[in-house]
């Protein structure tokens, strides 16, 4: 049992080193900051712009008060729009569908990384997530 | 006696398989949105006795597409499902996950995933410059790479807003170019076109976006 | 007098070689691309974004370690404990997604791919399996440790 023990120390002690160095220096090392927020903590945000990433038919239909649209079909018509209603003080999260729907990420990574836009967040289980809290029938 | 018996159990996985075997379960492709849809197939050979069918395709949003063949393949055969995402105003590497219903019963479902690099014959960015209130009206600069395997004779950027002064340099012609934005006065809202001239024709026009408090 | 080997000893060491060869395999898969490991540990919703992170980069290096101990029969004993607790908590984490309503690639065999709920399950079962009987069969190591008291070096 002891050599065991000592063994299996000996294997996760020396993983440690490079572990850091992957987290130092690896060119493809992950963002300490996770871009999803869930809804119970955003309602507690103040100044919160929320972005529907989700089709114009949808957005239409139904969305959270006070919601830009901005999905990628209409991209370069839409963002305008949204630019007039952010400033720095506001913290955008983004939303689609649901759980599975990749689409507020998508652009999420684009408002961060082309438009260079600070406090970008994902809401966590997006449109459904809030229609199951504000409206559960 | 219970040693061949569990060494036989460890064997199980390979009776296990499934009949549908795909070439790939992740494809990648790069497209241009000026080249219309990115296009990529996903093929699959059915290596068991008996008739398999793509029953259904889900994909998660409305940019992809996924068709899968009709009628069943038959033992020995392969199979194919084309798939198509809209590059239109999109930007940056995308992945798509697309669910396969089979009639396989040894892998009714599966998960097929589509990984697309949409670039355009030239990035700008980034693609808004804002000065918040009370900063000083400084320039700041916007950089307009070429991608690799577009023939970028030229740049153009303009803006109709007379609040704003451009200057365009070129760092290395064909390649590299810096835009630099000056506001002229505070309150300024306007929207930069920059035109790539690609083989003597112009191009899609990128939009930037200034934004002064 | 030299100690007569435990029964199976090839097969022993064909199926320690070959879990070796597992975890060095998606090890290395893992270490390509930490930033897509972490996302899949973020798609377990069992960890907070943090802790996935610190698991994204250090646990690749683990398996990668273990793989080579097993494969080279160094630290034997060692790297099957460690192979076995995280195999055990590994179908535990992603036996629970599909009743939890998730359907998510296990990310062990680098992001993105994605082989079917019940191929990861059953697969990395018979894995956890294979490492408790080797760890259950052997009462020391397959060949002499370099530590001086061998068959050979007495």
């Amino acid at each position: 049992m002891k050599i065991v023990l000592r063994q299996a120390s000996a294997i996760l002690a020396i993983a440690l080193l490079p572990a850091l160095v992957t987290g130092l220096w690896h060119p493809r090392r992950p963002a300490w900051q996770s871009d999803e927020v869930t809804l119970a903590a955003a309602s507690a945000w103040q100044n919160v712009l929320w972005v529907d990433a989700r089709p114009d038919a949808d957005f239409a239909r139904a969305h959270i008060p006070g919601a830009v649209s901005l999905n990628e079909d209409r991209w370069d018509e839409l963002l305008p729009g949204l630019l007039d209603h952010w400033d720095t003080t506001r913290k955008i999260i983004v939303y689609c569908s649901s759980l599975s729907c990749q689409t507020s990420h998508d652009v999420a990574r684009r408002l961060r990384e082309e438009v260079n836009l600070p406090n970008v967040f994902v809401l966590q289980g997006g449109w459904e997530a809030w229609l199951k809290r504000n409206h559960p029938s | 006696m219970p040693t061949r018996l569990f060494l036989l159990f460890l064997l199980l996985p390979a009776f296990a398989r499934a009949d549908l075997q795909w070439s790939a379960t992740t494809v990648f492709t790069a497209a241009a949105p000026s080249e219309g849809p990115a296009t990529a197939q996903f093929t699959f050979t059915n290596t068991g006795a008996y008739p398999i069918k793509i029953t259904g395709t889900r994909t998660s949003c409305g940019c992809t597409a996924a068709v899968a063949q009709s009628g069943p393949v038959a033992p020995g055969q392969t199979g194919k499902i084309d798939v198509s995402f809209k590059t239109l105003n999109r930007h940056g590497l995308y992945e798509e996950p697309i669910g396969i219903e089979t009639n396989d019963p040894k892998a009714r479902e599966a998960t097929l995933t589509l990984r697309v690099l949409v670039q355009e014959a030239i990035e700008v960015l980034p693609t808004l410059l804002f000065w918040q209130p009370g900063e000083p009206l400084t320039p700041k600069v916007i950089r307009i790479t070429v991608t690799d395997g577009f023939d970028v004779k030229s740049i153009d950027a303009t803006c109709p807003n007379p609040g704003l002064q451009l200057q365009l340099d070129t760092i290395k012609p064909g390649a590299d170019y810096k835009l630099t934005v000056t506001p002229k006065s505070q309150r300024v809202k306007a929207t930069i076109s920059v035109t790539p001239d690609i083989d003597g024709k112009p191009s899609r026009v990128i939009s930037a976006h200034v934004r002064v408090s | 007098m030299a100690e007569a080997e435990p029964p199976f000893v090839n097969i022993k060491r064909i199926i320690a070689a070959i879990i070796g060869l597992i975890f060095l395999i998606t090890g290395c898969l893992k270490v390509l691309d930490p930033a897509g490991f972490a996302i899949d540990i973020q798609n377990y919703r069992l960890l907070p974004w943090t802790c996935g992170v610190l698991l994204a980069l250090y646990l690749p290096w683990v398996e990668i370690l273990c793989g080579a101990a097993l494969l080279f029969n160094i630290a034997y004993r060692g790297a099957l404990c460690i192979g076995a607790l995280l195999l055990a908590l590994f179908v535990v984490a992603y036996g629970s997604t599909r009743p939890r309503g998730l359907d998510i690639a296990c990310g062990c065999f680098g992001h993105g791919i994605h082989r079917g709920y019940w191929a990861v399950v059953i697969g990395d079962t018979l894995l956890l399996a294979a490492v408790i009987w080797l760890m259950k069969v052997d009462s020391r190591p397959l060949s002499p440790v370099i530590r001086g008291n061998g068959p050979e070096n007495k």
